[in-house]
């Protein structure tokens, strides 16, 4: 269990999980992969510990809060491994690395793979989709991000406005919604 | 600091609100300028974005992503001086690259016409602060500048009174200024430090050891808004002797200077910050 998480190789460990998504879909995976997310390993353990003689091969780990789009999609992003924790040493690479997040599918479809990487505790990936979202909505107004997000704002008018002089500068070049 | 949320009750659903916790996290991954404008968003992002354990993620990230360089240019001859910031905050233009701030168009303000006129650069989370002699509309000034091109703000901080060696050290001797930046974690506070230290011309005696010398250290807290002399006797009369601000290194949040005690054996010291 101690190289799983280093060395993500799938010829290194060919035993495969069985994970079934909120919409009754099967997805056998590689268990480097599988034990990638945190919830899924837990559970994995907890389920040795309790039936040794089952040893995982038959097991089912059901994930009642991820749907199968929303899976393939994770299982995808965990087979290209990204090399999304280096920093970027130029501009050039800094885009390539903004156009790679750009392909993990619409904004909405980013709020599900945050949510469902929060659900698996997938760190790395949800820091990946938190930096696509946060790409997404950089130079977004304020009103869309209320509205992206289902939010309310709270300040008054006069309130508001005083913020908006003061950095008047950060309201220019915003992407019309 | 922040937590990973585990094994969340929500369900999956078809509206697009998450936990308060997950959009605290994407946030933390925005450029400043974003952060400026979504401080209108809601009353606890304007709170949220000043607190500083997520001022420290932010910058984390933001290191993270991005790798900002910034090169202090002299140029005398056209009579200012010139940085260079990648990237530089207000660029919306991808394809911008760099850009060359310019002393007087970005600050308003023009260096002196002489040698030496700037004393200290130094950059520090993206907080650039320069001090040295200036000339701006209303008269020439000693100070220093406190930027922060990510929120194009800018505060000048005039140099404080300078008491000057007691009376006992007469002239002639040498005198040496030493000007630091930097950010105190303990206090989550920046700081600007002026070191002047004087010293007989002369090579001290047994008996002129701690009569020989004399230092004064002064501490500018951005919090306080204030400078404040460091008190402390046995560093007033200390004979440490620090080479030049050249030797000068700023690592793992101190300041080190390379000096000696000057005592006869030439012995390297440190004295932090």
């Amino acid at each position: 269990m101690s190289n799983t998480s280093e060395n993500p190789n799938p010829s290194s460990s060919s035993a495969k999980i069985t994970l079934k998504t909120s919409d009754n879909e099967l997805f056998e995976v590689e268990e480097a992969v599988a034990m990638k997310f945190c919830t899924v390993k837990q559970y994995f353990e907890d389920e040795k510990d309790n039936d040794v003689a089952a040893r995982g091969s038959s097991t089912v780990i059901p994930l009642p809060n991820v749907h199968s789009a929303v899976l393939a999609r994770l299982i995808s992003y965990c087979k290209k491994l990204p090399q999304s924790n280096a920093v970027a040493d130029n501009h050039e690479e800094e885009e390539t690395k903004k156009k790679e997040r750009k392909q993990y599918g619409t904004p909405g479809d980013l709020v599900d793979l945050i949510s469902a990487a929060n659900y698996l505790d997938f760190k790395e990936g949800l820091e990946f989709f938190n930096q696509a979202l946060a790409d997404h909505i950089q130079n977004k107004s304020v009103e869309y991000v209320r509205k992206f997000f289902g939010i309310k704002g709270d300040f008054e008018p006069h309130e508001e406005e005083k913020y908006r002089e003061e950095y008047a500068w950060a309201f220019e070049g915003v992407d019309e919604d | 600091m922040w937590r990973w949320g585990r094994r969340s009750r929500r369900c999956r659903s078809n509206n697009l609100s998450l936990p308060e916790e997950l959009l605290e996290e994407i946030v933390s991954w925005l450029p400043m300028k974003s952060m400026l404008r979504f401080r209108c968003v809601k009353k606890s992002w304007s709170t949220l974005f000043q607190n500083p354990n997520f001022i420290a993620k932010h910058l984390h990230h933001q290191t993270k992503t991005k790798n900002p360089s910034i090169l202090l240019q002299s140029s005398d001859l056209i009579g200012g001086y010139g940085f260079s910031l990648h990237p530089y905050p207000d660029d919306n233009d991808d394809a911008v690259v760099g850009r060359i701030v310019d002393l007087s168009k970005d600050l308003g303000l023009v260096t002196m016409q002489q040698t030496k006129t700037i004393n200290m650069f130094s950059c520090i989370n993206g907080i650039i602060c320069i001090g040295g002699s200036f000339r701006a509309p209303g008269g020439c000034f000693h100070s220093f500048i406190l930027w922060n091109p990510a929120i194009r703000e800018r505060k000048i901080i005039s140099y404080p009174w300078l008491p000057g060696p007691p009376s006992h050290l007469v002239k002639p001797y040498n005198s040496k200024a030493f000007y630091a930046f930097g950010y105190d974690q303990y206090s989550n506070d920046y700081k600007v430090v002026r070191i002047v230290t004087y010293n007989k011309d002369s090579p001290p005696t047994q008996k002129s050891l701690f009569t020989d010398y004399y230092n004064i250290f002064q501490v500018f807290s951005l919090k306080a808004y204030s400078w404040a002399p460091v008190i402390d006797t046995t560093l007033h009369r200390s004979n440490i002797s620090l080479l030049s601000p050249c030797y000068e290194v700023y690592f793992n949040g101190a300041h080190h200077w390379l000096g000696f005690f000057d005592n006869g054996h030439n012995k390297p010291t440190r004295g932090e910050m």
